[in-house]
């Protein structure tokens, strides 16, 4: 049996009272969803016109109420009610949440599911579909394990979290409460780690600048140590975090992370991070708190990014970044000073013209002073 | 308008993706929203256009308002004008 999503009605005074917004008209009607004006199959939806497009899309939307933005140029006299909303994107948010639509979670374990006699699961876990739990694994209450989910031994997963198909924790891997992994985030993998038994390349290339030695023989380096994800932190589909060597690989507190994402081994990262999809992020990196990846970015390892710092897309970081600093382009500095770069490089084809015109003068007075 | 407004106009409209119709002297650059890479454009449209050099850290060269930048794009061809004049 799967639970279903119970029908959701809120009158739109309620709504207003929620989301901290200015009511208009008719605070008893009912909604029981949210949509764009085009998209509302009936007058209980909200129609959702919070930017210019989806306003120019009201005249021909079946819906009775509607959501605008403060500033939004617009009558809504003709609508049974409306929300009027300061921050669009945040009344977006807790819309969505009110009108939420989870997915459709398997009612206790599904008999194809293997759960180890040893693990111990909330009496209200959902365990779907050929999911595994391994031994001694702990799953806190309300925790949703959608098909094909992968819970290694030893693993710890706090209360509320909801892990997409295919999404695998690793052994000894610790999740708190209220985490998301989408489909196929796999935390806890082991650490990109070896070594060779003499100097290597790179290694020697550092020192000296030229490849002078090679990589005969590479030597893995077992990871023993572990990943914790703090409460609300959620990990993106197909994004890798991997253990650490011997500690902890670590996402603080309400991290968001992207899809395709790759965290590597003995990384700590801060609270309230945003990492876009495609960023790398090296061995040993120290992120801290507040911090903005845009996407793409690659950051080598061992680098220390500063609370509150934001890195701009696909920039590459070979040193440390200050707190709040703006860092752009490969190899990142400051925004400023790439701006100026950028602008530089553009006026180069006119300053060759001006100084071969200005080599021309001096040629030519040159000649009638000679 | 003059010629070298009419063109400012048009490369911040083009650049800032902005109602080219509703741009004034008045309208002060920060209540426009302009982004900072829009802004970046908006330096080189000025800068091939009219080919000169805007300079980046000159506290006399002040942005605040269209008709600045209208007015410092005057103020800079006028220069270039006059350098010409002195080489010939």
């Amino acid at each position: 049996m799967y639970r279903s999503a119970k029908p959701v009605q809120r009158t739109l005074a309620d709504l207003a009272k929620s989301l901290g917004a200015r009511l208009i008209g008719d605070g008893a009607f009912v909604v029981d969803g949210v949509a764009h004006p085009m998209a509302a199959e009936s007058e209980s939806i909200l129609a959702l016109a919070m930017d210019d497009g989806s306003l120019a899309a009201l005249p021909g939307t079946k819906a009775r109420t509607v959501a605008v933005a403060a500033d939004a140029d617009i009558d809504i006299g003709g609508f049974a009610g409306g929300l009027v909303v300061e921050r669009p994107r945040y009344a977006l948010a807790n819309l969505l949440d009110i009108f939420a639509r989870p997915p459709r979670a398997f009612e206790g374990t599904h008999a194809s599911a293997v759960v180890e006699e040893s693990a111990r699961l909330a009496s209200d876990v959902s365990v779907g579909a050929h999911v595994y739990v391994g031994p001694h694994a702990e799953i806190g209450r309300g925790t949703v394990l959608m098909p094909n989910v992968t819970v290694g031994a030893g693993a710890r997963i706090g209360g509320n979290c909801l892990l997409h198909p295919g999404a695998k924790v690793g052994e000894r891997v610790v999740l708190g409460d209220n985490v998301i992994l989408q489909s196929n985030a796999t935390i806890g993998a082991d650490g990109f780690s070896y070594v060779t038994p003499d100097v290597g390349s790179v290694e020697a290339a550092k020192r000296t600048g030229k490849v002078t030695a090679q990589n005969f023989e590479i030597v893995r380096i077992n990871s023993v140590g572990t990943v914790i994800l703090g409460d609300g932190v959620e990990v993106g589909a197909n994004t890798a975090i991997d253990r650490a060597t011997l500690g902890v690989t670590r996402i603080g507190r309400g991290t968001k992370i992207d899809n395709l994402v790759q965290i590597a081994h003995n990384c700590t990262i801060g609270e309230n991070c945003f990492i876009a999809g495609s960023v790398g992020i090296a061995g040993s990196v120290e992120i801290g708190d507040r911090v903005v990846l845009a996407g793409g970015v690659g950051i080598a390892d061992h680098v220390t990014i500063g609370d509150d710092a934001i890195i701009m897309a696909r920039s590459g970081l070979g040193s440390d970044v200050p707190a709040k600093g703006i860092f752009a382009g490969y190899p990142a500095v400051s925004r400023e000073t790439k701006m100026a770069e950028v602008l530089n490089l553009r006026r180069l084809p006119r300053l060759v013209r001006d100084y071969i015109s200005l080599k021309k003068r001096l040629s030519d007075l040159e000649k009638k002073i000679g | 308008m003059t010629d070298v407004q009419a063109k400012v106009f048009d490369i911040v409209a083009k650049e800032a993706r902005l109602d080219r119709s509703q741009l004034s002297l008045d309208d002060k650059l920060e209540d426009l929203n302009i982004e900072s890479l829009d802004m970046v454009q908006i330096l080189f449209g000025i800068e091939d256009e009219f080919d000169v050099y805007v300079p980046q850290e000159d506290d006399s060269f002040r942005l605040d308002s269209l008709g600045d930048v209208v007015n410092g794009v005057k103020q800079l061809i006028a220069d270039k004008e006059t350098q010409s004049a002195n080489a010939s």
